[in-house]
């Protein structure tokens, strides 16, 4: 499973190079996601902009990889395509991450 | 059209993909694919899961059929399967997830039926002669 982890600045971004989170990969994506997110204790961004398909499993899959996450720390999203948005606006589960447009907008602003 | 698969974990894939041609096929939107196959998901994921509990190899079929309303779609499925009944034999609630909750609490699953409720009408779980049948409409752009 193609998941990837870069700098930029102080950012860690892991991107999903793969098109869909399902149940097929959510649990070796929860997995993975956990090695890389203990690489930093600032901010994470996660870029999907590869992937055309999310469903309730991969969901889940994000949301378990942010609870890995120490202390309070937010994963932020970005690069939402239109099925992926429509699926966390439709749970309210885009509620509970920062999503960025893209990762120009990630790295360019600091959240509060 | 009529879809045949065998329960396994490519199932689900395998009958999206196949959905998703046919439906692009008679020139759906992509916005009204992307509902189509949110839901099927759901439910195919349930089947290889639930019904058939992981084991490969049993029977799903799925039919489809479209009509024409305006210039969106009305779309109707019945899916079966021979695997085990849904639990008391009903269709789980599928309330919405509790989102104003601390990260630790936030929950990882439970979204599926949440989704398929709220992206379809007529839904209906029936059970006779060893098969489920899960059947619903939906009302597509």
């Amino acid at each position: 499973m193609n998941l990837t982890s870069s700098t930029i600045g102080p950012i860690v971004v892991i991107r999903m190079a793969e098109s869909r989170i399902d149940a097929t990969v959510a649990i070796q994506f929860k997995d993975e996601m956990r090695v890389l997110t203990q690489a930093s204790n600032g901010r994470v961004v996660l870029d999907l902009s590869a992937v055309e398909f999310i469903d309730s499993s991969g969901l889940g899959a994000v949301v378990a990889a942010m609870k890995q996450m120490d202390g309070d720390r937010r994963l932020e999203l970005s690069g939402l395509t239109p099925t992926v948005d429509k699926v966390f606006r439709l749970t309210r589960m885009d509620t509970i991450f920062t999503i960025h447009t893209d990762l120009d907008a990630a790295t360019a602003t600091d959240p509060a | 059209m009529i879809l045949t698969l065998t329960s396994g974990p490519e199932a689900a894939r395998q009958g999206l993909a196949a959905v998703r041609t046919a439906f692009l096929a008679r020139d759906m939107s992509e916005d009204a694919i992307s509902s189509v196959q949110m839901v099927l998901a759901e439910a195919f994921n349930n089947v290889v899961e639930h019904a058939y509990g992981e084991v490969p190899g049993g029977w799903i079929e799925l039919h489809a059929a479209l009509e024409r309303v305006g210039s969106g779609w009305s779309a109707r499925f019945d899916l079966y399967d021979q695997g085990r009944a849904m639990p008391d034999d009903e269709l789980p609630a599928g309330l919405p997830a509790e989102v104003d909750v601390a990260t630790q609490d936030l929950p990882e699953g439970g979204f599926g039926w949440f989704l398929i409720r709220e992206l379809t009408q007529d839904l209906h779980y029936a059970r006779s002669d060893g098969h489920n049948h899960l059947s619903f409409r939906m009302v597509l752009p």
